[in-house]
């Protein structure tokens, strides 16, 4: 029997893609200085291949879990709160699950990047793909390797994501 | 009559030449020459048996697959004249034919996670070929498409793979059908739902009639005996006695039984209750309780024994209230 829509998380996924795509844009386009069509379409991909390579492994993982884990994932999708969790302790596995999506994102994204290079071979920073305006402007930061950037961007997008779900715990 | 006889000739005429119209092929190769073949695979597989129908059948099938497909491709099928449909119903078709005829697991709607990998497989197929069928390398344009195309058909496979767990995972906990879904960002509960059956409720009333013939008529020491030292004991016998008897579910393990004894004046009140240990929605446990009376009865020599004693002996009448549903902080 099915009892339970997925509308809220198909929500939440189209919105943390947009806010993903556009900090990967931006940061692509400004520091990495290519063409703006070619960070959109890298920034899309990279991120739509991220969140499918998490949820894969998400499958894999819950198949193989012991129940009192199952139950605290439960908790968390079903009810949004932590079960059988000292404050303490969901406040640190808060900041370690931070840690580790960012860390796994950034490998994730910048494999991703260098398959996509090699698949397309359109993405050159710094190099013919942008014009001589573009050249120009100078970066925001002082780092411009393709993984300081995708590292970067991957702090602002947790971070942008977890204000948005703060705010939405805050409303419900 | 002959007037009658005319305008129905006619009519028939009529219908015949649409029909004509409609399914006559252009050309010996073409879309519906194979719609049509389909059609006819179908008629003569009903007149064969065995794998020879399921051969032909089967023939009738890619017949029908690629006939609609062809027809599609000539005249796309779109939503708002954008989305286009073609690849979509294609796929469907495909997998009706895969799930439905070849495994014959239609029911299986689990099957249907694939469905936009078939989609994507149809569309790259056409990139992949050029005019002449001949395969060939798509340019860097296309293939970033194609790149994008597959990552968004991977992503709604895997959502529908969510909507699956999800499911299961609510199924294999059944009792938090009843808690409230509002907080979370990754479910909702569908509204008009049946109220399930209380799992909770079933145990205890389960546990409720052993424990009832255990402690009713029965002399009143023997009583004071089975409530005070090893009571816990014997009411969790029972209770793993009717968890061993219920349907197999991974939940069945999260429900407890707990008992509480008070004295009265007039005998003694235990308290049952089932209690839900897994997760709720607002952090408390659920507990189903039915609080019961044990009176003690009095009851004159004559009618323990004829001949007798001129002791009055006591006996046990136990009575039990409705099962209540509670919330309990853990």
């Amino acid at each position: 029997m099915f009892y339970l829509i997925i509308l809220p998380i198909i929500f939440w996924q189209s919105l943390f893609l947009l806010i993903a795509t556009t900090w990967d844009t931006f940061l692509f386009y400004r520091q990495l200085r290519v063409s703006r069509k070619i960070a959109i379409e890298y920034a899309r991909t990279l991120n739509l291949f991220t969140l499918v390579l998490g949820w894969i492994s998400f499958f894999i993982i819950i198949s193989f879990l012991p129940q009192p884990t199952e139950l605290r994932i439960i908790s968390w999708l079903f009810f949004g709160r932590p079960f059988d969790m000292e404050e303490n302790e969901s406040q640190l596995n808060f900041f370690l699950y931070f840690l580790i999506i960012i860390i796994t994102t950034t490998a994730t994204k910048f494999a991703g990047m260098r398959v996509l290079q090699s698949l397309l071979q359109n993405f050159s920073p710094a190099g013919k793909n942008i014009t001589h305006r573009k050249l120009d402007r100078k970066p925001l930061f002082t780092f411009t390797s393709e993984i300081s950037i995708i590292f970067l961007s991957n702090i602002l997008i947790n971070t942008t994501i977890a204000i948005l779900l703060f705010i939405k715990g805050l409303y419900s | 009559m002959q007037n009658t006889l005319d305008i129905f000739k006619k009519l028939l005429d009529d219908l015949w030449k649409g029909l004509e119209k409609q399914l006559k092929p252009p050309m010996i190769f073409s879309a519906q020459t194979l719609v049509l073949l389909s059609f006819y695979s179908l008629f003569i597989g009903i007149l064969t048996t065995g794998f020879t129908q399921r051969f032909i059948i089967a023939c009738g099938w890619m017949f029908f697959i690629s006939g609609t497909a062809w027809l599609m491709n000539d005249n796309p099928i779109r939503i708002n004249n954008s989305i286009l449909l073609n690849y979509w119903i294609t796929g469907i078709i495909i997998c009706l034919f895969v799930f439905g005829y070849i495994l014959e697991q239609l029911h299986q709607l689990e099957l249907w996670v694939i469905l936009p990998l078939v989609v994507m497989l149809i569309t790259a197929l056409n990139d992949f070929t050029d005019a002449n069928l001949k395969f060939c390398i798509p340019n860097v344009p296309t293939r970033q498409k194609l790149v994008t195309l597959l990552a968004v058909h991977l992503l709604i496979s895997c959502w529908l793979q969510f909507f699956f767990v999800a499911n299961n995972l609510l199924n294999d906990y059944s009792s938090l059908l009843g808690e409230n879904f509002r907080n979370s960002a990754f479910v909702i509960k569908l509204p008009f739902i049946p109220r399930p059956t209380e799992k909770g409720e079933l145990i205890l009333s389960s546990v409720i009639a052993p424990v009832k013939v255990k402690l009713n008529n029965q002399p009143w020491s023997e009583i004071e005996a089975l409530l005070q030292p090893n009571r816990t004991q014997w009411i969790q016998d029972i209770h793993q006695a009717v968890r061993g008897r219920l349907s197999p579910a991974k939940e069945n393990s999260l429900w407890a039984m707990e008992s509480d004894v008070t004295s009265e004046d007039w005998g003694y009140g235990l308290e049952l209750s089932s209690i839900w240990n897994g997760p709720s929605s607002n952090g408390d446990g659920i507990k189903f309780s039915s609080k019961c009376q044990i009176k003690k009865i009095n009851t004159s020599p004559r009618e323990i024994n004829s001949q007798s004693t001129s002791k009055v002996s006591s006996t046990s009448k136990m009575e039990c209230q409705k099962i209540i549903k509670s919330r309990r902080r853990l």
